[in-house]
């Protein structure tokens, strides 16, 4: 159990520098289009049985760091709040055959493999991204321009994720 | 109360979701640029149409009292407006008018007041038509007034109550009217067929009137004002061996339409009826 915590701990910690020190700062030398945010596979890795509302507060509590970083107020807190919200619903949706296997198990490739990892996490992110960019611009006027940041700011941010996979073989 | 931490335990995760999104949406509104300015002119939007709303459902109980206070404005207006024209001497049809004031010893006290009225009542089908109009004595109608409406004639009061009065429509047969076409005098009456459509007769043949003419009251009979609208002609006829036409005139104001109206009093109709009498009698 003390496990469990910690690792996630480790996990926002590295996170979170890797977003505020790395990340950010490449998206503003990438322009407007390409952003680079990995901070919500926090929220994704969570346990699978992890409750939703205890994850939409921390996702809203993450987001809100992020938000502080960024000198915007709120947007991440809200699109990562969303997307915990939603984090069930999409675990549902690519759950295998005889649900998660471990004991408190988490969405990672080890458990679920790399494919069904790949296209979990690029649901997680475009709803995610979805909702950033809708509330960053409070309109659909500009839907068009909302789509196309997402999509550019989901297909890097994958990338992303797979090298960081690729780097630590999260098991816990 | 046990249903409802039930219900918070099963939908926790939904609730959280909606006060924590609710929490963000404030702050997003707030303290971003964008979504503030987006939210101002939505939110804008929003309550201005809310209010306008409102203001339409408030005012609707109002719209009699509004009415009435337009209508009497308006008949202010109009009494004005033929107090002008009548003290405007002209001279033969050249352009060249003499306004009262300039004139010394002119008499520039009106000669018109005008009362809004609604007609309760009224007919067109009969061969002599009658109009009951929701204004009498009390309000100061008198008896040989004219009635017209916003658009044309529409008849003479005949008999007044004190609340009522009853009004000789343009569609009776004892009516008669004097009226203009091209600064010609000519009388009107009605025929008795077509709801619509009034004689103009006594227009020598000199004046060659076009179908569309404006027919408009004289002013000699010192019931209805000078120049107000009767109608236009629809059908010009020369008889055979006549000198003058016999001309359709169709009513601007369709009698079977009535609008509100408004009843014009001659302030010095007893004084020239005395004093025509006294001429005739002589």
């Amino acid at each position: 159990m003390n496990n469990i915590i910690l690792s996630n701990l480790w996990r926002f910690i590295g996170l979170f520098l890797a977003q505020v020190l790395v990340f950010n700062q490449v998206s503003d030398v990438l322009g407007g289009y390409f952003n680079i945010y990995i901070y919500p596979l926090f929220i994704l890795f969570l346990p699978v049985l992890f409750p939703t509302s205890a994850a939409v507060l921390l996702a809203f509590a993450t987001g809100f760091l992020i938000d502080f970083y960024e000198g915007s107020y709120a947007l991440h807190a809200s699109a990562a709040a969303f997307s915990a919200f939603c984090r069930p619903i999409i675990l549902a949706g690519f759950e295998p055959k005889g649900g998660y296997s471990g004991k408190d198990p988490i969405p990672t490739p080890h458990h679920i493999g790399w494919q069904t990892f790949i296209q979990l996490t690029a649901v997680y992110l475009f709803v995610h991204f979805f909702w950033y960019f809708s509330v960053s611009e409070f309109t659909w006027v500009y839907f068009g321009s909302i789509l196309l940041r997402t999509m550019a700011s989901l297909v890097i941010s994958l990338g992303m994720t797979t090298i960081y996979m690729g780097l630590f073989r999260t098991k816990l | 109360m046990r249903a409802l931490l039930q219900l918070l335990f099963q939908r926790g995760g939904f609730i959280t979701f909606v006060l924590v999104e609710s929490f963000c949406f404030y702050l997003i509104v707030n303290f971003n640029d964008k979504p503030q300015a987006v939210w101002e002119n939505s939110y804008g939007i929003l309550a201005g149409n809310l209010l306008d709303q409102r203001r339409k459902m408030v005012r609707y109980n109002d719209l009699p009292e509004i009415l009435d206070s337009v209508m009497w404005e308006n008949a202010a207006l109009k009494a004005e407006l033929m107090n002008r024209r009548t003290l405007q001497i002209h001279q033969l049809d050249t352009s060249y008018e003499v306004h009262t004031d300039s004139v010394k010893g002119t008499r520039s006290t009106p000669l018109f007041s005008v009362i809004p009225g609604e007609i309760i009542n009224t007919t067109t089908h009969k061969s002599n038509n009658w109009v009951v109009i929701n204004r009498g004595r009390a309000d100061g109608v008198a008896l040989n007034t004219a009635v017209i409406s916003q658009k044309g004639v529409v008849g003479i009061v005949r008999q007044v109550d004190e609340h009522y009065c009853l009004a000789m429509s343009v569609l009776h047969k004892q009516m008669k009217l004097s009226a203009s076409l091209r600064g010609q005098l000519g009388s009107m009456n009605w025929q008795g067929k077509d709801a619509a459509i009034m004689q103009l007769n006594d227009i020598p043949k000199d004046i060659e009137p076009q179908i569309g003419d404006t027919v408009y009251t004289s002013g000699y009979s010192s019931m209805f004002p000078k120049q107000y609208p009767i109608g236009r002609v629809v059908e010009k006829e020369l008889p055979r061996g006549s000198n003058f036409y016999s001309i359709k005139v169709k009513l601007s104001q369709d009698p079977g339409h009535i609008d509100p109206v408004f009843i014009v009093k001659n302030l010095l109709y007893a004084k020239i009826d005395s004093s025509l009498t006294k001429a005739s009698n002589q």
